[in-house]
C-alpha cells in the first residue's frame, strides 16, 4: 500500500481573505488565524478543512471529465479518499470502518518557495513542532468596505464595516497527506489532485476575489514523476 | 510484560471526547486529558496505515487483549506518569483564583481510611465524608485567614495535576493555552451550499499542549509491534475526531521504556484507597435475577484480579467521587460502542485486600481486567496521600 504526499505553495497576488472568525477586529469578518505549536503564537492561515474543501470541490468537477477520458480509472475516486458524498453509495467506498485516508494541513506563512521546499524534505510536518524561523507571521491589513443595498443599488445606511485580508506577496505552504492507497489509486489520486491545484490558479481559493497562484514543492513518492501526465502537470505547478 | 511512559504534543487543534448537543449548539470536549480508548484507536490506526499490523490481528486482539492503555494527561514534556502527573482525588480540594498559589490539597486519605479500620460500627461512606469534610474545613477556618476560608475552597476531582517544587498544581493551569473554539456552517450535501439554519461550534483543545500516559503490552502483542516500531520513527499520529480536516494532528515526543513503580508492602487484611485512573465499572448484575450490565461498583462488591498464580480479591467497602456515562465508536465495528456507567476519573474506592497483594503494584499498568485496553478499569493503590493537607 502507497502514501501520497504533497507540499504546497499558495502565493498570493491581491488581497487574500478566508474565514470568518473574530480574533483580529469586532467589527467585520476577521481572517483565520492558527496556532503554531512551536512558536505558541497566532499566525494568519488558512484551516485545513477549508484547504480540503477547496479541493474537494474541484477534484469533485473534474474527476468525471478525466474518467471519461481515461486519465483516471478508479471510479468514486473523490468519496473514497475525501470522504463519501450523498450521492454515492457508503458501504462501497468507505469499505473499512477505519478514519479518513487523508490528512489536509493547515496552510502556514512561510519566508520563501526555498524555505518551504526544505520544509518538505525535513519530513511529515516537521515545521509545526520547533520554534522554526522559516514559519513567519505575516502582516495583516484591514480594510474598510460599504455594504451596497439589493434594492436602491446605493452604499446602504450604516452598512460600514471591515475586512482582515493577508496582502500581497504573502506565500502559504501546506502538506497534505493520504495513506493505505493501491497502486492504482496512487497515480490516479496524484493526477486528480494536481490538476484541482491548477484551477486554483484560474479561479478564487478563498473570499472577496482573493487571487493566488499554486506551486507544487514537493511530491512523495517520487518515483510519481516518471508518469508522463504526473510530470507534465508538475511542470505548469513549478 | 513491557511497561511504556509516551509524551504526545497536539500540533493542531484537537477534537475531544465530544459531548454532543442538539443541532446548532456548542459541542464540548475534555481539555486536560485523553481517554485510553481514543489512544488505543490513534495507535492501532496507525499500525494498520502504516502496514505494520494487519486489521484483522487489531480486530482478532480486541476481543483477547494482551495490552492496556491508560488516560493520557495533560502535563509537561519532562514529565512521568504517577511521579509528576496523577489525577485529582474525590478528597483533594484547592483555594478559590487569586486565593494562593494554586496548590491542591487534599481531606486526607490516611484519615478516611483510619476512620474504617477505628470503627467498629460502619458508618455509611457519605457520614463518613461529611464527618471529615466538618474536622478538616473548620481547621481551615480556626487559622484565622478570612480569604483562605472552607467557603473559598473548591473541587478538583478528575483534574490532570503536575507536580511542581513538591507541591502539586493544576496541569491546566501551568499552560498558557488550553482550549478553543470554532463555529462552522453545516454544508447541505446535496446542493453543496451552507444548509440554512446548521450553525454549529466545537470546544477544542489548542495547539502545543502536552499530554502523557501509560501504554503496558506483552512481547507478543499488536500493540507492542506498534510501540517499538514508533519508538524507532519520527512519526506523527492522528487523536480525536475530525482528522481528515486538520484536526488531531499529534507528534510523538518520546517512548520510555519504564519499570512498574512499586507502591509499598501493603500486608493481607489492610484496607486500602484505590483511584480511578480510568473510568471503572464491574459486570456483575444488581441482583440474582438482572442481567450483567456495566455498573460503578458498589460497597459490597469483591473485585477479582486474576493474573498468574493466586488471584488478588478487593472487598469494596466504600466509593467516593462521582459517576459518568461514557460512550464511543467502535472502529471495529463501525458502530456505537455500549454505553458504560463508571465511576468517574479520580472516584476513590476503599476495599479490603486480600488474597495475592502483589498484584496492587500492576494495577496502574494493566489494570482490573481486560476492559483496560479500552483505558477503564484502571486504578491506583494509594496507602498514603500524596497530596498535602490544607
Amino acid at each position: 500500500m502507497g502514501k501520497l504526499r504533497l507540499g504546497t505553495l499558495l502565493c498570493i497576488e491581491g488581497l487574500a481573505h478566508w474565514g470568518s472568525t473574530y480574533r483580529e477586529t469586532t467589527l467585520g469578518s476577521g481572517i483565520s488565524m492558527c496556532k503554531h505549536a512551536g512558536l505558541n503564537e497566532y499566525l494568519p492561515c488558512i484551516r485545513g478543512q477549508y484547504v480540503k474543501g477547496l479541493l474537494r470541490r474541484w477534484c469533485e468537477r473534474l474527476a468525471p471529465l478525466l474518467l471519461g477520458r481515461n486519465i483516471i480509472k478508479t471510479r468514486d475516486i473523490v468519496s473514497k479518499i475525501f470522504g463519501p458524498s450523498v450521492l454515492s453509495n457508503y458501504d462501497k467506498v468507505r469499505p473499512t470502518s477505519l478514519p479518513s485516508r487523508i490528512y489536509v494541513g493547515d496552510a502556514y506563512p512561510v519566508k520563501s518557495a526555498k524555505h518551504a521546499e526544505e520544509l518538505f524534505k525535513e519530513g511529515v510536518f516537521a515545521y509545526l513542532i520547533d520554534n522554526d524561523s522559516r514559519i513567519i507571521k505575516v502582516g495583516t491589513e484591514l480594510v474598510t468596505r460599504v455594504r451596497i443595498d439589493d434594492v436602491s443599488g446605493r452604499a446602504a445606511e450604516g452598512a460600514l464595516y471591515h475586512e482582515v485580508k493577508v496582502p500581497l506577496g504573502a506565500l502559504l505552504y501546506f502538506e497534505l497527506i493520504v495513506k493505505d492507497l493501491s497502486n492504482d489509486e496512487l497515480i490516479d489520486l496524484a493526477r486528480l489532485l494536481l490538476l484541482s491545484l491548477t484551477q486554483l490558479n484560474i479561479s478564487s481559493p478563498g473570499r472577496s476575489g482573493t487571487v493566488a497562484s499554486v506551486k507544487v514543492v514537493g511530491l512523495e513518492p517520487e518515483n510519481l514523476l516518471q508518469d508522463d501526465v504526473i510530470k507534465e502537470i508538475i511542470r505548469w505547478l513549478r | 510484560m513491557r511497561v511504556f511512559n509516551v509524551v504526545i504534543k497536539f500540533l493542531t487543534p484537537t477534537l475531544l471526547q465530544v459531548k454532543e448537543g442538539y443541532r446548532g449548539m456548542i459541542y464540548s470536549g475534555v481539555t486536560d486529558k485523553v481517554p485510553g480508548s481514543t489512544i488505543r484507536g490513534s495507535l492501532l490506526t496507525w499500525g494498520i496505515r502504516e502496514g505494520i499490523i494487519s486489521k484483522d490481528e487489531a480486530v482478532k486482539e480486541s476481543l483477547n487483549p494482551k495490552y492496556s492503555v491508560t488516560t493520557f494527561l495533560l502535563t509537561r514534556e519532562t514529565s512521568r506518569m504517577y511521579e509528576d502527573v496523577m489525577v485529582a482525588h474525590a478528597l483533594s480540594l484547592t483555594f478559590k483564583k487569586g486565593l494562593g498559589d494554586g496548590t491542591v490539597y487534599s481531606l486526607g486519605i490516611d484519615r478516611l481510611i483510619s476512620k474504617y479500620v477505628s470503627r467498629s460500627t460502619m458508618l455509611a461512606p457519605k457520614d463518613i465524608l461529611a464527618e471529615l469534610v466538618n474536622e478538616v474545613m473548620k481547621r481551615i477556618d480556626t487559622k484565622g485567614d478570612e480569604l483562605r476560608c472552607s467557603a473559598n475552597t473548591e473541587r478538583v476531582m478528575g483534574s490532570s495535576l503536575t507536580k511542581v517544587n513538591d507541591s502539586w498544581r493544576l496541569s491546566k493551569d501551568l499552560v498558557s493555552y488550553i482550549s478553543g473554539s470554532y463555529v462552522g456552517v453545516g454544508i447541505d450535501r446535496l446542493r453543496r451550499t451552507s444548509a440554512p439554519g446548521i450553525i454549529f461550534g466545537y470546544e477544542y483543545v489548542e495547539a502545543g499542549a502536552t499530554y502523557l500516559g501509560i501504554v503496558t503490552c506483552s512481547e507478543d502483542s499488536v500493540m507492542c509491534k506498534v510501540m517499538e516500531t514508533l519508538r524507532r520513527s519520527n512519526a506523527v499520529i492522528n487523536v480525536g475526531k475530525g482528522t481528515g480536516r486538520g484536526y488531531g494532528l499529534a507528534k510523538i515526543l518520546s517512548i520510555k521504556e519504564l519499570s512498574p513503580k512499586i507502591v509499598s508492602n501493603v500486608k493481607e487484611g489492610v484496607y486500602i484507597a484505590l483511584e480511578v485512573i480510568g473510568p471503572t465499572f464491574t459486570l456483575k448484575p444488581y441482583t440474582s435475577t438482572s442481567a450483567p450490565i456495566p455498573r460503578p461498583p458498589v460497597p459490597g462488591d469483591v473485585i477479582i484480579v486474576r493474573n498468574k498464580g493466586e488471584p488478588l480479591r478487593l472487598e469494596v467497602v466504600g466509593v467516593f467521587g462521582g459517576i459518568n456515562v461514557f460512550r464511543g465508536w467502535s472502529l471495529r465495528t463501525g458502530t456505537p460502542k455500549l454505553a458504560i456507567k463508571a465511576l468517574d476519573y479520580g472516584s476513590l474506592i476503599i476495599a479490603r485486600v486480600r488474597g495475592n497483594v502483589k498484584l496492587l503494584n500492576m494495577l496502574p499498568y494493566i489494570g482490573i481486567n481486560e476492559f483496560s485496553s479500552q483505558g477503564f478499569n484502571i486504578v491506583l493503590p494509594l496507602v498514603t496521600d500524596f497530596l498535602p493537607s490544607p
